[in-house]
């Protein structure tokens, strides 16, 4: 993921010194040519001196495009409110228009205080916000695009999941023995609940957040098949206030927690074990975790701190910026606990107003 | 010709039920009892002696081949491993020419891998299958998981200890005799079992008949013969054998 971004941004900033060098090119053509124009009296402008003239402030131009861009992401993964964003980029594009200047005039020599503030100032600020322009359309339709991305990857790491061979098989046997134990109920049961799990992983939804009473009905499911394999071995405890049922959530979030949970609280383990879901309201953040009873992090070497939960982080990151934390620890009672804190956001959104599914 | 005797072990508790119920069906064979962990399938094998032994090989701590390390391979009984989807084990137990079974089996699959099995005991290839188990647990690496906790009988209760609360373990005829803080649990696991289930980096044995949790020792006082004496932090003093000497200074990482 890493890298695709860093091959993405080095061909963003090839192409904007090509635009640049393009614009450069043009600018010190024209230069060339108005001179001959104005020049009757046989002076005329050689091309050495054409891009002396006019290529430096394109150049100058160009090294301060990827600051910008630095600039405006981090500025968007701060989250800000827009009084302080404002004030911020205020800031900064007065730094970088006086830097432009102070370096172009190391290369024509000084031109005085008042020039300068009148009209170079704010005639630089035009180009300067002419790149901001372009900057921020290409960082939103990328951070667009990213997140489109990640909530791919997600459905297609969901139905890996389900469809994992390890999980497939043994859900398979389960229903085999409940046949053979003549316990064909049970069997029919857990065939549906297969069905539902794979119907999850394979239905054609599109929407990038949900209810969290629904990824909380989407978990249940995968537990369930779960249950029946463990038997007596897995307890499922569910917490969630009314609240925050009602709060959306990034599609798709819970299941590696849950499975995780499983993983390390169950099946690594012959004593019974129990995996909770919790999620309340606090202020203006929605908090879930997702807990095992079984040794937790801290027994395990080297000691995980949930890195390897990297995708849940790297979704997290794309939907909330650092608005979102997550973390993994050692719980109080025992067992690990993995806890996410989201802005909490109740509104469906114009783009996502399709009818929820009942599952 | 008398029945054979059967073990199950699996920590699914469908898979066990399922399993005793097909191999009822067989009048060849007997189900003398399932175990749902590495511990309990040790206990079982070494005290009941089965036939055959049906064998997860995936289990919580103690998988399958755990479970053949701590018996030895020379005292493994015929086994046929039962696996969902384990790729290198699959591929160990073809490069070795082992019996398993693939979840879910149909019964014909199992029947025909318990014909199998009973023609390599009535054959009496089993000196080929010793040679076979040990290539295998020689060959699939260690999945570097040791007993966290024991589960021991007391009266009619089942009590856990964890591993880390033995002070030291006493061989006892064919079992072990745990010492956790002044009493004794028995575990009816021999002692060369347990010390293959145990982390070696914090169990060593020190004579035939001990083993010592190395956080419990405060001394260690050798005479010029070599033989030597531990001397636990609660007092307990363990006699140390010559021949454990190098072992004893290889996990302490310093000469005595």
């Amino acid at each position: 993921m890493r890298t695709v971004t860093v091959t993405r941004n080095q061909r963003a900033l090839g192409w904007a010194l090509g635009i640049m060098a393009l614009l450069a090119a043009v600018a010190v053509t024209r230069h060339h040519l108005e001179m001959m124009d104005h020049s009757p009296g046989g002076h005329y402008l050689t091309w050495r001196h054409a891009i002396s003239q006019q290529s430096p402030d394109y150049v100058l131009w160009a090294l301060a495009i990827p600051l910008v861009y630095l600039f405006v992401d981090r500025v968007a993964r701060r989250r800000w409110g827009w009084p302080w964003t404002v004030l911020a980029h205020a800031a900064f594009a007065l730094a970088v228009v006086l830097a432009v200047i102070l370096l172009r005039n190391a290369w024509f020599g000084a031109k005085d205080f008042g020039t300068i503030m009148m009209s170079i100032v704010p005639s630089e600020l035009f180009t300067y916000a002419a790149i901001l322009g372009g900057v921020l359309a290409y960082h939103y339709s990328r951070a667009f695009v990213e997140r489109e991305v990640e909530l791919a990857e997600a459905r297609l790491r969901a139905l890996r999941a389900q469809l994992r061979p390890h999980f497939m098989f043994n859900a398979l046997n389960s229903v085999a023995m409940l046949v053979r134990s003549g316990r064909g109920t049970e069997a029919v049961d857990t065939i549906a609940r297969v069905s539902d799990l794979l119907r999850d992983g394979l239905v054609d939804d599109d929407r990038a957040e949900v209810t969290l009473e629904e990824e909380v009905a989407l978990a249940r499911r995968y537990l369930a098949v779960e249950e029946v394999r463990f038997a007596d071995r897995l307890e499922v405890r569910v917490e969630l206030t009314e609240q925050a049922k009602a709060a959306r959530v990034p599609r798709l979030i819970l299941q590696p927690l849950v499975e995780n949970a499983v993983r390390h609280g169950i099946s690594a383990r012959s004593a019974a074990g129990r995996v909770g879901i919790g999620a309340r309201v606090s202020g203006l953040e929605l908090i879930v975790d997702v807990s095992d009873d079984g040794p937790g992090p801290a027994a395990l070497t080297p000691r995980p701190n949930g890195v390897g939960l990297k995708n849940t982080r790297a979704r997290l990151e794309a939907a909330y910026g650092s608005a979102a934390r997550f973390t993994l620890e050692q719980a109080p009672e025992g067992g690990a606990i993995a806890t996410m804190v989201i802005p909490l956001r109740f509104d469906v959104g114009a783009q996502h107003a399709a009818p929820l599914p009942t599952p | 010709m008398t029945r054979f005797r059967v073990l199950i072990v699996d920590d699914e508790p469908l898979a066990r039920t399922g399993l005793s119920e097909l191999i009822r069906k067989d009048p060849d064979l007997e189900c003398i009892g399932d175990c749902a962990d590495g511990q309990a399938a040790v206990e079982a094998i070494e005290t009941l002696q089965p036939d055959l032994v049906l064998l997860d090989v995936q289990m919580p701590e103690i998988d399958g081949f755990g479970v053949i390390r701590a018996i030895g391979p020379e005292r493994m009984p015929p086994v046929i491993f039962v696996t969902a989807y384990e790729e290198f084990a699959l591929e160990a137990f073809r490069v070795h020419a082992l019996d398993y079974l693939l979840k879910p089996f149909s019964d014909a699959e199992l029947a025909a891998a318990l014909g199998r099995a009973k023609r390599l005991i009535r054959d009496d290839g089993l000196q080929h299958l010793t040679e076979r188990l040990t290539e295998l647990v020689g060959s699939v690496r260690p999945e570097s998981k040791y007993l966290s906790r024991l589960t021991v009988r007391v009266a009619q209760r089942v009590q856990i200890v964890r591993v880390t609360e033995i002070d030291w373990i006493e061989a006892a005829d064919y079992c072990a005799k745990l010492h956790v803080a002044g009493t004794a649990h028995v575990v009816r696991v021999s002692l060369g079992a347990l010390e293959r289930l145990l982390d070696p980096a914090a169990f060593v044995r020190v004579h035939r008949s001990a083993i010592i949790n190395l956080d419990r020792i405060r001394e260690i006082v050798s005479d010029p013969t070599g033989d030597g004496v531990v001397v636990l932090a609660d007092g307990t003093q363990v006699r140390m054998a010559r021949s454990r000497r190098a072992a004893v200074e290889r996990v302490l990482g310093k000469a005595l």
